[in-house]
């Protein structure tokens, strides 16, 4: 329970503040196309893994970094940030990859629920 | 202007914004248009600075990190442009601040931003940016939050 707290609060950080400035449609488009986003660049950066494609890890890591961090969800940057540093490293880390899908989901399932949408599958 | 006024100084209203990211995008567009300013979107970087100078800027925010050209190459490039080379730039990147900081001073950027500091209090932050910037002399402690080369 502690650590779906934990979740809940690491995505939503800032989220009711971006509703307030953006609008409930403006914040909605934003997670709609972050939600399709995460999704392609996840599976892009899982094929780069299972490659050991380090170039291809530290591209799609700092994209999904970028994204994630401006909507609040810092765990999910996080991981990515220790995907890229690694990569940049030659190291292609997969268990941090499973973590981040973890995190991925957790983060996509609050953030569906921050801009009432269905949860993504 | 009435003889003996000071200049007014004009106000930033038009901004550009050049990022690969669809989702960074969408959020800044949204934020600064909610706080009244235009805002044109750029995915593309080198094919569009034309497209940039039609939109006559008043400020660009240029991400670092984009896959067909470096936002520092893209300043490189505006830098030699006469229609760009006068608009101030702030980057915008997911990168480590440190890293950050030296890049700006190294390309002549007017600042940056971090993504991760992206939220509703964005345009001020702009703002901010750009008020320190026209008022060096002023010399008032820049606020915590507001980031720039050292």
């Amino acid at each position: 329970m502690g650590n779906a707290i934990a979740v809940t609060t690491d995505v939503l950080e800032g989220i009711d503040d971006l509703r307030d400035v953006l609008g409930e449609e403006g914040l909605r488009e934003v997670i709609e196309l972050f939600l399709s986003e995460a999704g392609r660049r996840l599976e892009t950066l899982g094929a780069a893994v299972a490659r050991r494609d380090s170039a291809g890890v530290v591209n799609e890591a700092h994209a999904l970094k970028g994204s994630s961090g401006s909507l609040g969800a810092r765990q999910v940057s996080a991981l990515c940030g220790r995907l890229e540093t690694a990569a940049k490293g030659g190291c292609v880390d997969g268990g941090v990859f499973d973590t981040l899908v973890d995190a991925v989901d957790r983060a996509s399932s609050a953030l569906a629920c921050s801009a009432r949408l269905a949860q993504p599958s | 202007m009435t003889k003996g006024e000071p200049p007014v100084e004009k106000r930033v209203t038009r901004i550009a914004i050049v990022d690969d990211d669809a989702v960074v995008l969408r959020l800044v567009a949204g934020l600064l248009r909610a706080a009244g300013y235009e805002v044109a979107t750029y995915s593309g970087t080198f094919e569009r600075l034309n497209f940039i100078a039609d939109s006559e800027p008043d400020l660009v925010l240029l991400d670092v990190n984009m896959p067909f050209l470096p936002g520092h190459e893209v300043l490189r490039l505006m830098k030699d442009n006469a229609r760009l080379r006068d608009i101030p730039v702030v980057l915008l990147s997911a990168n480590g601040e440190a890293a950050l900081r030296r890049l700006v001073a190294d390309v002549g950027a007017n600042g940056y931003l971090l993504k991760s500091d992206i939220g509703a209090d964005f345009a001020r932050r702009i703002e901010l940016l750009l008020g320190e910037r026209r008022s060096v002399a002023d010399a008032a402690p820049a606020p915590e939050s507001l980031r720039r080369p050292q």
